[in-house]
């Protein structure tokens, strides 16, 4: 067998050249922490870190000083030099969350900064195009890049482009080995939205150990999402430990030909069919388009009342979901924000900051927030 | 002695560029002139267009459509169509990296693993539509839903990382010729073309395809084993696609169980390539040239800035305006 194995290779080997063998150069050392972070982990160590464009990698920048949580600060940064190009892979260009708040923050930052914007679509679910977009961002001769691919599976594979061609990287909410980060905590996202439901549960006297926990989940997009909706559940049993196991759901919410908002009806009128005495659901699914089908779902079965039948928390504060909590008439009564339609304001400055040889933090993360009736004018006033 | 139908549709009456026109050969030459005037119009609008990194970059991004096309052609050629090679092209990629990971066979276990999955999805697709009558249209709609199903499943959605640099220098690794160096990908894509073009042009194989998609019925009585050759076609193009899957799989530097689907984008290109829905007809050079007139048409609009959102608008046009003509040639 082994000897099957190493003919095989060799004539593999042969067929492909040794010398064409590294796939990139992989530029690493000790002194790079980026290359190994887990931004979603609370105990992960933050460093200041400067990017050396002649090794291609970001170093620790031991002369940085003050605190690296809340030492960087987006207005400080110097002025971007003349003729910079920021090549951006956006997540899509068709989602409300791209189009409505990430992808026109971006631009509108760019321009205020004075630099040179180019947009790619990465084109979500697409594992392709991520990997397009990286050689077309080097073939332009990108100074930065800002890289929202949400599949951390192919990003060694965008990453070593970048690390050969020697253009430091910053990654969009899921971690790049060997770029810094910003964005979200999808952990985060769901335990804020648990400890929201477990307070509307309390507030409303709801009998807390018959709370069914319902979470919309969708194996096909991969797994850092998923903790979205693990961390919601998490968050709820940790508040209420008396909920028996038997209480806690998961349906499948995959898009499906009609969309998410249809497959997540569907998947819920499902459920609420086989379960037609449930009362007291706290719900929730990985983004506002799901969220919003499940309650679509709960109301359309006569079954919407938060007050008593249940309620539905999402994630990203997309339209659908805003309108919906500030209409007042729908179980989605929160979702949890981070501030999509401010990345480009961090974004584009971290970007300059970067390519001016400036201390920046390895993780740089952006404010989350539950937004509900309570809240919503304050944050997204009308 | 067998008759074959001929593979070359010619019209005696028409003289000189009409009958060329009309010819399959005239769609190749229809398409290498749009493919040059788009050259020369992105070379015009974008300095970054001709630039031999930016065509290697369109070789790359158009080669794992490009090789499941070349053996989609073969059977679409003959009458056959296959929805499930996005599936498999999935499903191959999650198969190879689980055997890297596990059986202990290394990389070459690891692409037989990957083409194992095409060959048996491809054996299956042939018996229910060759033997059992069944529409390929819905047989292999009803497979892309089983394979995906069960990649989902025996990979528990989870997408499986490779690391082997052999098996990630398939896609990720450059052949070099003098100075300069061209990605593995296309050269993959480039072998499956010329492997298909070898069989149409030169085998006996290759003019029954032509000859089943013809008139299947005729075939038959002329003594051709239809029903083996069927299957036998669908096993290439599943095998063909799970090969792009495992090209696809070293390339991502992952076997990933989830994302878009390509099939619809395999034999678009394979229809604006000049292959007849209906069978018979076609030519795996339209094939290349059609592959890469859509990468060059998404390149040079991406290099423009123009939003995907036309892009996709444009392919579609392109698409259509191919079809539109080949219906209007046989009027004329």
């Amino acid at each position: 067998m082994q000897a099957v194995r190493l003919f095989g290779s060799a004539i593999l080997a042969g067929l492909l050249g040794t010398a064409a063998m590294v796939p990139g150069a992989w530029a690493e050392g000790p002194e790079n922490p980026t290359l190994e972070q887990n931004p979603g982990d609370p105990a992960q160590e933050r460093y200041w870190v400067r990017y050396d464009f002649d090794a291609g990698a970001y170093r620790l920048a031991g002369d940085a000083s003050g605190d690296v949580l809340t030492g960087w600060d987006p207005a400080n940064v110097p002025a971007a030099s003349e003729g910079t190009l920021i090549c951006f892979t956006a997540e899509s260009e068709e989602f409300d969350w791209d189009v409505v708040l990430v992808n026109p923050s971006m631009r509108r930052a760019a321009e205020a900064a004075g630099v040179e914007l180019l947009l790619l679509n990465n084109a979500y679910p697409s594992t392709t195009k991520p990997l397009e977009n990286a050689d077309t961002c080097v073939t332009r001769g990108a100074d930065v890049v800002v890289s929202f691919n949400v599949f951390g599976e192919i990003a060694p594979a965008i990453m070593a482009k970048y690390n050969e061609a020697r253009i430091p990287v910053i990654a969009v909410d899921v971690a790049h080995p060997g770029s810094v980060f910003y964005g979200a905590d999808n952990c985060k996202t769901g335990i804020l939205a648990g400890e929201f439901a477990v307070q509307w549960a309390k507030d409303n006297g709801w009998p807390l150990d018959q709370i069914q926990v319902v979470t919309g989940s969708d194996p096909a997009v991969g797994g850092a999402p998923a903790c979205r909706n693990t961390g919601f559940v998490d968050a709820i049993k940790a508040a209420v430990p008396e909920i028996p196991e038997a209480n806690f759901h998961d349906v499948d919410t995959r898009t499906g030909e009609l969309g998410a908002v249809a497959g997540a009806i569907a998947a819920m009128t499902d459920w609420l069919t086989a379960h037609p005495d449930a009362r007291y659901i706290v719900s929730t699914s990985i983004n506002d388009d799901r969220a919003y089908g499940i309650a679509q779902a709960m109301t359309q079965a006569g079954r919407g009342d938060p007050k008593v039948d249940g309620i539905v928390v999402g994630k990203n504060a997309e339209t659908v979901a805003l309108n919906a909590i500030r209409a007042g008439d729908s179980p989605l009564v929160g979702t949890v924000s981070f501030f999509g339609n401010r990345y480009g304001d961090y974004l584009v400055p971290l970007a300059i900051d970067v390519l001016a040889g400036n201390a920046v933090p390895s993780i740089v993360s952006v404010p989350h927030e539950v937004i509900s009736k309570a809240n919503i004018d304050t944050y997204y006033p009308e | 002695m067998t008759s074959i139908p001929s593979n070359a549709a010619t019209t005696t009456s028409a003289p000189g560029l009409l009958r060329l026109a009309r010819s399959q050969e005239g769609v190749v030459v229809v398409l290498l002139v749009a493919l040059f005037a788009l050259v020369l119009v992105f070379t015009m609008a974008s300095p970054y267009f001709l630039d031999f990194r930016n065509a290697m970059n369109i070789g790359r991004a158009v080669s794992i459509i490009g090789i499941a096309a070349a053996f989609t052609t073969l059977l679409m050629i003959a009458g056959g169509l296959d929805l499930s090679i996005g599936a498999v092209m999935n499903a191959a990629g999650v198969a190879a990296a689980i055997a890297l990971q596990s059986s202990g066979l290394g990389v070459p276990g690891a692409i037989l693993a990957g083409l194992s999955v095409g060959i048996v999805v491809g054996f299956v697709n042939g018996v229910f539509v060759a033997k059992l009558g069944v529409n390929p249209l819905i047989m292999t709609i009803a497979m892309q839903f089983i394979v995906r199903g069960l990649t989902l499943g025996l990979s528990a959605s989870a997408s499986k990382i490779i690391t082997d640099p052999l098996f990630l220098a398939i896609a990720q690794s450059y052949f070099r010729i003098g100075s300069i160096s061209i990605p593995a990908p296309l050269v993959w894509m480039l072998l499956s073309m010329a492997l298909v073009w070898g069989i149409l042009r030169f085998t006996l194989f290759g003019k029954y395809v032509y000859a089943i998609g013809g008139k299947a019925s005729a075939c038959r009585r002329a003594g051709i084993n239809v029903d083996r050759h069927t299957i036998l076609l669908y096993v290439i193009s599943a095998t063909g696609a799970a090969f792009a899957g495992i090209v696809l799989a070293s390339l991502q530097g992952a076997g990933i169980p989830y994302g878009a689907g390509n099939e619809l984008s395999v034999i678009a290109a394979v229809i604006l390539g000049g292959v007849s829905l209906s069978g018979g007809v076609g030519l795996i050079e339209g094939t290349l040239v059609a592959v890469l007139l859509v990468g060059v048409l998404k390149n040079g609009m991406t290099l423009l800035g123009i939003s995907s959102v036309f892009q996709m608008v444009a392919e579609g046009l392109v698409l259509a305006t191919a079809v539109t003509l080949d219906r209007l040639k046989k009027r004329f």
